[in-house]
């Protein structure tokens, strides 16, 4: 299958100098959908925390891969209420960056109608939307056009201390496997061929068949996330629209358990984070929640940073 | 008092690296570290495998170790996606004591024989017995064989070791014995964060217990490394230079303007490091 991020790649015969003039030259392009949800907005500093869902051929082309959490954008209060509306993502458009032969990104836009938002990373905790839908585009693009994005050429492990139930592969679309659903639990297994398609989902209330690109939703998923297998990446949820002619879901990014309450924040090496608050909470003796908390901030910040 | 670095980088391939490199903000740090040594404490070294030897030769670095570059070689039976630190310890072994021992991404600014005075094993700091970080030795699935010393105490708290201070040979090298025959006795498992804070920070404390030497610590309380003004610690930051451009640049620009500042010599060395070109002319 064909791959459509292929025109990142250095040619066998393309000097790195030359490679990197032609990547740095570019102009932003779609890579991935960025979601909203007033939850993670903080009316003190107008900062809304984003949950990304990158494009995983694209992701898997990077030094480090990109994570869903741990980036932040700064806007109002109505434009957070705007951006939070409908439960699509947005495009995010990214500019690329090569150096000596690796690519890196080094701007990151968020667009939503007529505005253009810098977004940028900085490890910050987001809460996932409820629903994450992969709304369809007006603005054509290279990354919305995929049919098929396969999973990612190279497996993106976890950082070095990250637990390797959060190791990943980066990549929203392809094979996958969904293992269980909010409301009664159904297994699907399956991909995806470019242009058409038809899923059944087994369970208890939901069957499904068709082609999966619609008018209004091209690519659905389904929201709170549970479970994981490592391999594909696992989604389930609960499904808001009674129609949308396809279901998807990328599988990628993580696995483990993931709870109600959970956060997703960016770690090293482009793979997410997840902690359950609640559920540290109830774990941590009294005396030690602080330690705990102070240990982990000054771990995600460094120390002594401002004596250079 | 000497000190040493080390690299090993078969956790880097074993996670599908390309070719072996460093970030610029590593290499902005590493340098600004050795040279802040050089000047305050003493002689340093670094401890390389072989990937590594040819990256820092390739790049030019190698020559920035006054005590040079050694050849390390880690057991081909430990895993490096789960121990990714084994290289620490090898160095460690390899290396006469006293002596401190410095990660890659941390920046001594003083000069700290004083505080090392008298001490027999000296961190940057303790950690807390968290129960998800540092479960109950117990539930580590061991080889045959394998069991652990019954002179160790686990109620003993962890000592991290992104700086360690280590006067007495001998507890060095049953640190680092010990610390191996765990990693390398260890039944296979997917746990990269428990194994490895076990085999480097409990089991150091543990076998300074044994001996009646307590661990020292620069910082008594974690909230205290925010305060002080000894040590830079990039640490968990890294994950911001990976996707955050201009902070990444800002970073290395101020390493650079450190160094031509208050290290000329190590400046020079920067000038010749093309990973660095782009923040030497701005």
């Amino acid at each position: 299958m064909g791959r459509v991020f292929d025109w990142l790649d250095r040619k066998f015969d393309d000097p790195v100098r030359d490679y990197d003039i032609r990547i740095n030259s570019l102009a932003a392009f779609h890579a991935g959908y960025a979601f909203f949800s007033l939850i993670n907005y903080e009316d003190d500093i107008s900062a809304f925390h984003v949950y990304n869902v990158w494009n995983g051929e694209f992701n898997s082309k990077l030094v480090s891969a990109l994570p869903a959490g741990g980036f932040m954008l700064h806007c109002d209060r109505r434009t957070a209420e705007l951006l939070s509306e409908g439960n699509a993502g947005y495009p995010v458009f990214v500019k690329l960056k090569a150096k000596r032969g690796r690519l890196y990104v080094t701007g990151f836009n968020v667009t939503c109608y007529d505005m253009v938002m810098d977004m940028y990373f900085n490890g910050c905790e987001v809460i996932p939307p409820e629903y994450v839908y992969f709304r369809r585009s007006e603005i054509p693009d290279d990354a919305h056009h995929n049919e098929v994005l396969l999973p990612a050429e190279v497996p993106v492990y976890g950082g070095s201390r990250i637990p390797s139930s959060f190791r990943a592969r980066g990549s929203y679309r392809g094979s996958y496997f969904i293992s269980s659903f909010m409301r009664g639990s159904f297994v699907r297994s399956g991909s995806f061929m470019r242009g058409s398609g038809s899923s059944r989902i087994f369970g208890s209330a939901y069957t499904f068949t068709g082609s999966y690109r619609s008018s209004s939703f091209e690519r659905a998923l389904g929201g709170s996330y549970r479970s994981g297998s490592f391999r594909l990446g696992i989604v389930s949820g609960s499904f808001r629209h009674g129609s949308f002619s396809g279901i998807l879901f990328n599988g990628s990014y993580y696995s483990g358990s993931y709870h109600r309450g959970s956060f997703v924040y960016g770690g090293g090496d482009g793979v997410s984070r997840y902690t359950d608050r609640e559920a540290e909470y109830y774990r941590e003796p009294d005396e030690n929640r602080g330690n705990y908390r102070v240990r982990r901030l000054i771990e995600e910040l460094g120390y002594g940073l401002d004596l250079i | 008092m000497k000190g040493f670095y080390s690299l090993w980088t078969a956790p880097y391939f074993a996670k599908g690296g390309g070719e072996f490199h460093l970030e610029d903000y590593e290499i902005a740090t590493l340098l600004l570290s050795v040279a802040a040594y050089q000047a305050y404490n003493g002689e340093t070294r670094m401890y390389a495998d072989d990937a590594a030897c040819a990256y820092l030769k390739a790049e030019g670095m190698e020559d920035i170790f006054d005590r040079g570059v050694v050849r390390i070689e880690v057991p081909d039976d430990i895993d490096p996606l789960v121990y990714w630190a084994a290289g620490k310890m090898v160095a460690l072994k390899a290396e006469e004591a006293p002596s401190v021992m410095i990660d890659t991404d941390l920046i001594i600014w003083k000069n700290i024989e004083k505080e090392l005075k008298d001490a027999y094993v000296k961190v940057i700091h303790r950690e807390e017995l968290n129960p998800e970080i540092y479960p109950d030795p117990g539930s580590f699935a061991m080889k045959e064989g394998y069991e652990f010393p019954k002179s160790w105490d686990f109620k003993v708290l962890p000592a991290n070791t992104a700086l360690l201070y280590i006067a007495d040979q001998d507890l060095k090298d049953r640190y680092t014995c010990e610390s191996l025959r765990f990693m390398q006795m260890s039944e296979h498992t997917d746990d990269n964060l428990c194994h490895m804070v076990f085999a480097e920070q409990r089991i150091l404390p543990m076998c300074a217990a044994a001996k009646g030497y307590g661990v020292e610590a620069f910082c008594s309380d974690m909230w205290k490394l925010r305060e002080q003004s000894l040590f830079t610690h990039i640490w968990g930051h890294k994950s911001v230079f990976r996707f955050n451009m201009d902070e990444r640049r800002a970073f290395c620009r101020r390493c650079i303007k450190r160094l031509a500042s208050e290290f000329p010599m190590m400046y020079v060395k920067a000038r010749e490091i093309k990973e660095l070109e782009e923040y030497l002319n701005a």
